[in-house]
């Protein structure tokens, strides 16, 4: 897979998602044999303009604890949607910046805010626990939540999405890094998993499949 | 005797800096923020460095009383992977501008002396390959300030 051709620095012109093409070509194709069946109308379910992974059971057995120690699944997100993001606190660029993007986003969408929920899950549980990852959550935006657990809760949850996650080296004497997939995932207000987008892709096409959602 | 040689060495001393100073200053950097995270969480600062001379110079390093810790860094995406790698020194080709922004080459500031809060201003020392050294203020701003990719920062070398 190559690079995500939105993340280089100096291009301001962005291109409109690639995942969408191939999108619309099964699209296409669904339409054309629904139309051979004789069935009028195709309603077409939304485009969105990440990866869409409408069918996957992705996040499902998500498990991890809230900073007052109750243990949350995606039950108790019902009727929001749900926009996850996998990080840490000792990372001090890309979780921020990512984190700041879905608070940029929140701001956008103005009252239908509400209808959002961002989990911030942390993949440093030695160091991140829930107290500490609400308090980072909520400091890019009120209504962010930060969920963290034990590694081996992090373990069945970071599969559950698919997600990488391994230390990295020290960067500092006692400060090590942790490599990670750093991607949004956003499930539907039934809990069902929908969009995969990387977090670097810019706000509005984030905000844009958020809407889709609603 | 004794005095000649004071007198000698002083202005030998006094002289390097002063000659450093007559020659036009190749770098100059703008726009620098620092992202204040809670906790005393490492944070990220970032900047623009801009190159008014013929010839490639590259920043070497960054100093700051304000932090216990101050070093160049860049985050690499790869697949959807995010890694953090330390940099030696990033290059500002002649006439040419490099910015420091979320997502890319950042500094990386930790273990803060004072509790860092928004709208605080902290000085940055930035040192450079062609022995010219500035500091700039930098202004402290919300966990969820967005990039200086949105205020124009993002530069054109020429």
């Amino acid at each position: 897979m190559p690079d995500m051709p939105w993340i280089t620095e100096s291009a301001p012109v962005l291109p409109r998602g690639r995942f969408r093409q191939r999108r619309r070509a099964l699209l296409a194709s669904a339409c054309a044999g629904l139309l051979s069946l004789g069935l009028a109308g195709c309603k077409s379910p939304p485009k969105f303009d990440g990866n869409d992974i409408t069918g996957s059971p992705i996040g499902r057995d998500m498990a991890m604890v809230d900073s007052g120690g109750t243990l949350r699944t995606l039950a108790d997100y019902r009727g929001k949607v749900l926009v996850v993001y996998f990080g840490y606190t000792h990372c001090p660029d890309v979780c921020p910046t990512a984190m700041a993007e879905l608070a940029d986003a929140m701001h956008a969408l103005g009252s239908d805010a509400k209808k959002v929920q961002v989990i911030m899950i942390t993949v440093d549980p030695e160091r991140d626990s829930g107290p500490l990852m609400q308090k980072y959550a909520q400091a890019f935006y009120p209504s962010f939540i930060g969920l963290a657990g034990t590694a081996e809760q992090l373990r069945k949850t970071a599969r559950s999405f698919g997600v990488y996650y391994a230390k990295g080296p020290e960067l500092t004497p006692g400060n090590y890094s942790m490599n990670h997939s750093s991607s949004f995932y956003l499930l539907d207000q039934q809990g069902k998993a929908r969009v995969l987008l990387p977090s670097t892709a810019p706000a509005k096409y984030v905000i844009h499949d958020i809407r889709q959602l609603f | 005797m004794k005095s000649l040689n004071q007198a000698l060495l002083l202005s030998a001393l006094c002289g390097a800096p002063l000659a450093a100073q007559a020659a036009p200053a190749a770098m100059s950097v703008s726009v620098c923020w620092i992202r204040a995270l809670p906790e005393n969480l490492p944070s990220g600062g970032y900047f623009k460095m801009t190159n008014s001379s013929g010839r490639e110079v590259a920043l070497t390093g960054v100093q700051t009383d304000a932090f216990g810790m101050a070093m160049l860094h860049q985050t690499r995406e790869k697949n959807g992977m995010s890694t953090m790698a330390m940099v030696k020194q990033v290059p500002v080709p002649a006439h040419g501008t490099v910015s420091f922004a979320p997502g890319g080459y950042h500094v990386m500031l930790e273990k803060p002396r004072k509790p860092v809060t928004p709208g605080m201003n902290l000085p940055m020392t930035f040192l450079f390959s062609n022995g010219q050294k500035l500091t700039a203020t930098c202004e402290v701003k919300s966990a969820g300030a967005m990039s200086g990719s949105m205020s124009g920062t993002i530069s054109h070398s020429h």
